[in-house]
């Protein structure tokens, strides 16, 4: 080298970095391109000495256009064009062209396309290199995804609890769980053999089909519903089934994925709780809520030509069988005729329940045409016409009465329809039993049922329909108040106010005397301390003495009046001298008398009368039953003998201690007979009339 | 143990990726033989597409640069792609070192090329999300680890949004991402569209992209406005990417043909 290269001509360096720029990536463009551009334009000038520096300066400038990311062939062209100008400019050429210079313009030219070309080839298999090892990284990532995410499915498809299955649109099963396996009883390959459509039961809902081909062809994303299957050894099998759709990513449908549930065991719990809510246990028939139903339908039918039928059907005398017989006869009597009547019934397309104890009740509806219930009524009464063969037993007699009310369905009330048919088997009773009586209904309604009252009595106290009335207790000696007693009265917002003997009994059947019992304690007291009374009777069954909390209440009722304990009479009847033996009911009678009540025994006279049972009780007064009154006067010389009984009696009580009552006092005459017979105390509309606690004062 | 018949694979090389496509036409070599006869024959058509997506590239360099010369050091570009030469954090950590950069793609080739790429830089991070996700997104324990989001984020939707459909409603998403930034945030859009063009040239072109897992949808620079809102526009508002703080005049020249509407804008 005899001399520096001459600098580059500053238009020289401007058209290479114009063709820089216009080959390069624009992000690279941010670089200094111009300063690029000077390297380049001198490197080139510097080949220009030898061919080795020719080959260099090529190798050179094609390196450092790759590196400067002008990758693009333009770009080597580009250049190859500019060198060109080193042949024919002279700007950049102070000596003359030799063909030596032309070769060596020549070889920079060759040297950079080469060089150009080899950086391009390396870059390119690096970023292959690059990508694929990328896209091997990402298939490895999402395959790791993937069978973490299959790892959990076949966990929780495996160990799931509940049945679980795939299958496609068309119904073929894939893959079924081992739970789906054994609730089934299916192998997997069983499985995989069969179609979702195999598995149809004939009485599966019409709905549980019509979803299903509205899910497989898209139009359903998931259905629930109970379904059932048939276990592979012919069982039913009741599930909670759940279908959803699993779509493509272009949203056509593909599986289906079935998850079940077992519900068998539950489902025939909840069968056999309906059932037992609906049917008797002793008999198995349709019970009080079924038939009560089965009513309602009937009359919700409206149709104007139907018409409905009850007939109440109550055995004769039934109570007999259980009590001479025991129950266990008694409910193998009542299970007999309990099948006797259902095959009537069945004969009749009607339908027959067991309301209670020995009463039956027959349900006839038609839409249209005769109904002819009085037939149907006394088929069933024939069906009992030979007796009942029980084993082990003398056969058994067994008749019956039956109530029937027919009317169109249209308007009528399933309450009034029971009460006429009640009604009218009250009448069948009257008549003199086993007979068949169809309802009149001008019949009154006073007749109040024993079915109305127990339909009633519930909830008695909490609808305030109960109140009382006070009825005196005179002195006969000198005509001074001893005491009054507590008359109940029901105030019934239909049938208007019941005196205690339409509903006393009843109540005391059910619990229902229980806050009966108890309201009438708490407001007497309450009346009493509000009063110039001596003091209060007050009736109490004998299931109130059964209760542990009796005299508790009667103690905290005085203490809430303030009143004396000596103010308040008891009034037992003489039933509970049949529960003498038992401990409950003497502790609190003694237990009262203790405390200062009076106890009272009352209607003496009526039941057992039984004399001996007197000195065992606790008792202060004895209140002879009305009875003995009426029965008086008919007949002269039975009344001489009867005075004599009483009279007895009276001495017989006084010398127990006993104050003695007559009830029912109603004349003069009677008032005279019972200051006869030496009575202390007397109690009837002679002296005055039963009224509310106000007007008592 | 067999995989189940009815899981499918994710990953598809013989589907073409916008991603790879896109390096193509920059003269990149990270691509494979589909997205390349894809590219060819969009060029075979529209000659101008390598030139439109260097213009769209020469955008974020200038729009990068403008935003750390704003003070902004915290990116969060989305669709970043295949990172190739001069990508965010190469301009920005150049101009500011202790930039941080989040890229965000769908593309899981992408991310891990992306993560390759990125293993030595600490300020500089991938995460496999999708734009339309913000809430998971923002909440993202590497974005959140990598910027403090109480502080001003660049948000760079560089030829993203033509990827993301109407149903998926873009406004609402990038609304979504405003309320998640702080106050100084920055949002910087570059959007294809369709008015500067024939309709058959763009119609083609969009029909292409169809067999991508990301079909474009091309939208007029009202529409793109629409996309700012609750930010302000810096000068000069949306304009043609190549007029947008051009380097110099002549650069300008061909901006016609360049059919990207671009912009940025600021929260206040």
């Amino acid at each position: 080298m005899t001399h520096p290269p001459p600098a580059a001509p500053s238009d020289w360096i401007a058209a290479w970095e114009k063709a820089l720029f216009e080959s390069g990536d624009p992000l690279a463009t941010g670089q200094d391109l111009g300063s690029l551009a000077r390297r380049l334009s001198e490197i080139a000038q510097d080949g220009l000495t030898s061919p080795a520096a020719a080959e260099r300066a090529g190798r050179r400038i094609g390196a450092l256009l790759v590196d400067a990311h002008l990758t693009a062939p333009s770009a080597a062209a580009q250049v190859v064009v500019l060198l060109s100008g080193l042949m024919s400019d002279s700007s950049l050429v102070p000596e003359p062209i030799t063909p030596e210079r032309i070769e060596r313009i020549a070889r920079i030219q060759g040297a950079v396309a080469a060089s150009h070309a080899t950086a391009v080839r390396l870059l390119l298999l690096d970023q292959q290199e690059a990508i694929h090892q990328a896209a091997i990284a990402a298939r490895d990532g999402a395959e790791r995804a993937l069978l973490d995410s299959e790892a959990r499915f076949r966990a929780l498809f495996g160990q799931a609890p509940v049945g679980i299955g795939i299958g496609d649109v068309h119904g073929r099963i894939y893959e079924v769980n081992d739970a789906l396996m054994r609730m089934l009883g299916y192998s997997l390959e069983e499985f995989q053999a069969r179609r979702v459509e195999d598995f149809m039961h004939a009485d599966d809902a019409v709905e549980i089909w019509r979803d299903y081909a509205a899910l497989v062809a898209g139009d359903l994303d998931e259905f629930r519903t109970e379904k059932r299957y048939l276990h592979k050894d012919g069982r039913v099998i009741w599930t909670n089934l759940s279908v959803s759709l699993v779509r493509s990513e272009d949203g056509a449908p593909v599986f289906q994925v079935a998850v079940m549930e077992d519900i068998t065991d539950r489902h025939r719990l909840q069968q056999q709780l309906r059932y037992e809510a609906t049917h008797d246990a002793l008999t198995g028939l349709p019970n009080r809520a079924l038939f009560l139903q089965r009513l309602d339908q009937a009359i919700a039918a409206q149709d104007p030509r139907g018409r409905v039928a009850v007939l109440f059907l109550d055995l004769d005398g039934f109570k007999f069988v259980n009590d001479s017989r025991g129950h266990l006869v008694g409910d193998q009597v009542l299970t007999a005729v309990a099948r006797r009547l259902a095959v009537t019934a069945a004969e009749n397309d009607a339908l027959l329940a067991r309301l209670a104890g020995d009463e039956f009740v027959v349900l006839l509806f038609r839409e249209e045409g005769d109904l002819r219930p009085v037939p149907v009524a006394n088929d069933l009464l024939a069906t009992l016409n030979s007796p009942i063969v029980v084993e082990g037993q003398q056969p058994v007699h067994v008749r019956a009465s039956i109530g029937v009310v027919e009317v169109p369905s249209v308007g009528a009330r399933a309450g009034e329809l029971l009460r006429a048919a009640d009604l009218a088997l009250h009448a069948a009773k009257e008549d003199g039993k086993g007979q068949v009586v169809v309802h009149d209904p001008s019949r009154t309604a006073q007749q109040l049922s024993r079915f109305t009252v127990a339909m009633n009595l519930p909830g008695v106290v909490e609808r305030g329909e109960l109140g009382l009335v006070y009825q005196p207790l005179i002195r006969l000696s000198d005509g001074g108040m001893h005491s009054v007693e507590a008359l109940l009265r029901w105030n019934h917002p239909e049938l208007g106010q019941l005196a205690p003997d339409l509903f006393v009994q009843i109540a005391e059947e059910s619990s229902a005397i229980i806050p009966i019992g108890q309201w009438v304690l708490e407001r007497a007291c309450a009346d009493l301390a509000r009063s110039s009374w001596p003091s209060v009777n007050i009736n109490t069954s004998v299931r109130q003495l059964y209760s542990p909390s009796f005299v508790d209440e009667v103690r905290r009722c005085l203490d809430a009046g303030g009143l004396e304990p000596t103010r308040l009479r008891i009034e037992v009847t003489e039933s509970v001298i049949m529960h003498a033996e038992d401990p409950g009911p003497m502790t609190a009678l003694r237990t009262l008398a203790e405390l200062g009540v009076q106890i009272v025994m009352d209607d003496f006279g009526t039941g057992y009368s039984n004399l001996a049972a007197l000195r065992r009780l606790p008792l202060h007064e004895l209140k002879l039953a009305g009875t003995f009154l009426k029965g008086l006067g008919a007949d002269r010389n039975a009344d001489a003998v009867d005075l004599k009984i009483l009279t007895t009696l009276v001495d017989l009580a006084h010398s127990l201690g006993l104050i003695v009552t007559a009830e029912g006092v109603e004349t003069q005459a009677q008032d005279d007979l019972v200051r006869a017979i030496g009575c202390d105390v007397a109690q009837g509309w002679l002296y005055a009339v039963p009224t509310p606690a106000v007007d008592t004062h | 143990m067999t995989r189940p018949s009815w899981v499918t694979d994710g990953i598809d090389l013989n589907r073409p990726s916008a991603s790879r496509v896109y390096d193509f036409y920059l003269g990149g070599f990270h691509n494979f033989s589909s997205d390349r006869e894809m590219a060819e024959r969009a060029i075979k058509d529209w000659p101008d597409l390598p030139l439109i997506m260097r213009s769209n590239r020469a955008f974020l360099r200038r729009s990068v640069t403008y935003l750390v010369e704003q003070g902004v050091r915290q990116f969060l570009d989305i669709g970043s792609g295949i990172p190739t030469v001069g990508n965010v954090h190469e301009i920005a950590q150049d101009l500011a070192p202790e930039s941080r950069i989040v890229y965000v793609d769908i593309d899981p080739i992408a991310v891990a090329h992306s993560e390759a790429i990125l293993a030595d830089n600490p300020n500089a991070t991938i995460v496999a999300g999708d734009f339309r996700r913000p809430e998971e997104l923002l909440a993202d324990s590497t974005v959140t680890e990598t910027l403090d989001l109480d502080q001003p984020v660049a948000l760079l939707l560089n030829a993203l949004l033509h990827f993301v459909g109407d149903d998926d409603h873009p406004a609402d998403v990038i609304a979504t991402f405003r309320d998640g930034l702080a106050p100084g945030s920055y949002l910087s859009i570059s959007h294809a569209t369709h008015e500067l063009h024939p309709p058959e040239l763009t119609d083609f072109h969009r029909d292409l992209y169809r067999k991508t897992a990301t079909p474009m949808t091309m939208r007029t620079r009202t529409e793109v406005e629409a996309m700012f809102d609750g930010f302000t526009l810096v000068e000069p508002g949306i304009v043609l990417s190549d007029y947008w703080h051009p380097d110099t005049a002549d650069f300008a020249e061909h901006a016609e043909r360049h059919p990207i509407w671009a912009g940025i804008g600021r929260r206040p």
